[in-house]
């Protein structure tokens, strides 16, 4: 609308034109930002986060991979630099009454079970129940699990479950040489703390109880870990589990987990969140499918490395 | 968007001049602009119209996508300190606060403050926000430090010596303390320092982020900025930090006019000059 005058351009029309245009453009980009986000925030939710941020965090989780390795260490501190009382912080799927004689880490996805003394056709039968003081309950179960062996399918209720595996007892856990490690546990809700654990580094038992091979040969990717109710599970990359610091732990402080933090065996990984740090290991499954993950159904990052 | 929408930067070919008419320059009053009267005034003091390039398109687009971006960082950002700051959390303000030791003047924030905001138990979807947006945040900003050193705007923005004094009587001007109002320029030594520093601020975000995001992969990062806490705490106050300048920002454009807000968009201001004789 620029108005000539004497062959010149009014500048305060050429002003006005180009504010007019400059704010019509900027209003679009606004628009475009407000499109942006309502498409992000209404898109559909996978496990509890709009699809884009979720792709957004396997994205990040690809590229931290690509750039860090997988192989990068946890920095180590002195023992008396562990603190003595490590906090609680949940109590997601265990059982603090849980007899440690009644526990027995169920083990599938491995090459060759029947190879094995503790082979079962089916760990799902195996009952974490029992009381302490209900010895007979206990002899019970454990002559119900091995009995089982050999028999042919019965019409049980747990018959379409049936899972072949291992039951390792935690004698047979600690065969494996012990470990101890001073590293720093952070939660994902900002806290951290030094804890000392003692253990079995996770990487000593795969290569013991080799994960069965794919249908093409190839080895399995992941690990996933239970309660023993089954309330709380995590999913791990094989590169995670062999991870030279991640641990299937029994110690804190030197002296026996406490049912709290998980007693009898626990997973340690210090490059990842606090929320992978499964307590009370029920069961331990190699997989080529991606294992489930408690708070990676909520809205949490799947790979939760940090 | 137009090729002279693009071209801000070149457009001194384009500055179109008229005769003097109105008083004072920021007025944009709607008059009967230019007469051919007003024109041919040529009285050598006679002011003339003129519309000047300020601020480049670049400059301009980065600025204005960084708002939205940054305003999303630190909502995000708001929603993962909720969490930490929890009180049902043994460990809460520990970090975000003020004090010494155990003792605490204030923390950050009040339950109120989460809970007005609609804040609370949103620590998935925080980190999911984050995570997405700091790619945008971080892209924008390394484009506007990558094209202000390559295109030399980094020398109107870079302070100086005399930037220090400068930004001491543009201080005192603005608090009604000095009468002499500082030269006129683009930036004043106060703006040159103010840009400057968030400029600085968001590369500490970044840096700072980064060490809080991978603390155990990149530990050697995070020692160097004093440990995993430490580093919390200056990602922290570099959001307050944003928030603080924000409110001085708003203000100073306000007072500023808006000939001046108007450039921030346009690119152009509209100045009445001295015709030379």
């Amino acid at each position: 609308m620029s108005q000539k005058v004497g062959g010149k351009v009014d500048a305060r029309d050429e002003m006005r034109r180009r504010t007019r245009r400059s704010f019509l453009v900027g209003g679009v980009a606004a628009a475009g930002g407000a499109v942006l986000w309502s498409w992000i925030a209404k898109s559909p939710e996978i496990n509890g986060l709009p699809s884009p941020l979720r792709r957004a965090e396997q994205f990040n989780a690809v590229v931290s991979h690509r750039i860090l390795g997988e192989g990068r260490m946890a920095p180590t501190f002195a023992v008396n630099e562990a603190v003595a009382n490590v906090r609680v912080n949940g109590d997601l799927g265990i059982n603090v009454d849980l007899n440690p004689n009644q526990w027995r880490l169920q083990l599938t996805g491995i090459e060759n079970p029947h190879a094995w003394n503790s082979f079962v056709p089916d760990v799902n039968a195996w009952d974490y129940e029992a009381s302490s003081s209900d010895d007979d309950k206990l002899e019970k179960s454990l002559s119900e699990t091995h009995t089982s062996l050999g028999q042919t399918a019965q019409s049980s209720e747990k018959t379409e479950l049936r899972e072949p595996g291992l039951l390792l007892a935690m004698d047979e856990i600690r065969t494996l040489p012990r470990v101890e490690m001073v590293t720093q546990l952070k939660c994902i809700e900002g806290w951290s703390e030094i804890v000392h654990w003692g253990g079995v580094r996770m990487r000593d038992f795969v290569e013991k109880y080799k994960p069965a091979r794919t249908a093409n040969g190839s080895s399995v990717k992941y690990v996933g870990l239970e309660t023993p109710d089954g309330q709380y599970y995590v999913g791990l990359d094989l590169s995670t589990a062999m991870h030279p610091q991640t641990l299937l732990c029994f110690e804190m402080n030197s002296q026996p987990l406490t049912p709290e933090h998980g007693a009898p065996l626990r997973l340690v990984t210090p490059l990842k969140y606090g929320i992978k740090h499964l307590k009370q290991i029920g069961r331990i499954s190699f997989t080529d499918q991606r294992p489930k993950d408690y708070w990676a159904e909520n809205g949490y990052d799947w790979d939760s490395g940090h | 968007m137009s090729e002279d929408e693009i071209g801000a930067g070149d457009a001194n070919s384009e500055t179109v001049e008229q005769a003097p008419s109105e008083i004072k320059a920021g007025e944009d009053t709607p008059d009967v602009a230019g007469t051919e009267a007003a024109l041919r005034d040529e009285t050598p003091s006679a002011p003339v119209w003129l519309v000047k390039p300020k601020h480049s398109t670049a400059s301009r687009w980065m600025h204005w996508i960084n708002f939205p971006l940054l305003a999303t960082m630190i909502w995000s950002g708001l929603l993962i300190y909720w969490a930490d700051s929890d009180p049902a959390n043994a460990h809460a303000h520990q970090v975000y606060r003020i004090g010494i030791g155990r003792w605490t003047a204030v923390r950050f924030f009040p339950d109120w403050f989460y809970a007005k905001l609609h804040l609370t138990f949103s620590l998935a979807s925080g980190m999911g926000w984050h995570f997405f947006f700091m790619w945008l945040f971080g892209v924008n900003g390394i484009l506007y430090v990558l094209y202000t050193a390559v295109s030399g705007e980094w020398r109107e923005l870079v302070p100086t010596r005399k930037s220090f004094k400068d930004a001491w009587l543009v201080l005192l001007h603005d608090l009604h303390l000095r009468k002499e109002q500082p030269a006129i320029r683009k930036y004043n030594g106060a703006q040159q320092i103010a840009y400057s520093a968030i400029l600085l601020s968001g590369a500490g975000s970044l840096v700072t982020g980064l060490a809080i995001y991978k603390p155990t992969q990149l530990h050697l990062l995070t020692s160097l900025l004093g440990g995993y806490e430490a580093a919390r705490w200056e990602h922290f106050w570099l959001m307050m930090g944003y928030v603080g300048f924000f409110v001085i920002h708003v203000l100073q454009v306000a007072r500023a006019g808006w000939n001046n807000f108007r450039s921030m968009v346009t690119g152009y201001e509209l100045v009445g000059e001295e015709r030379l004789p």
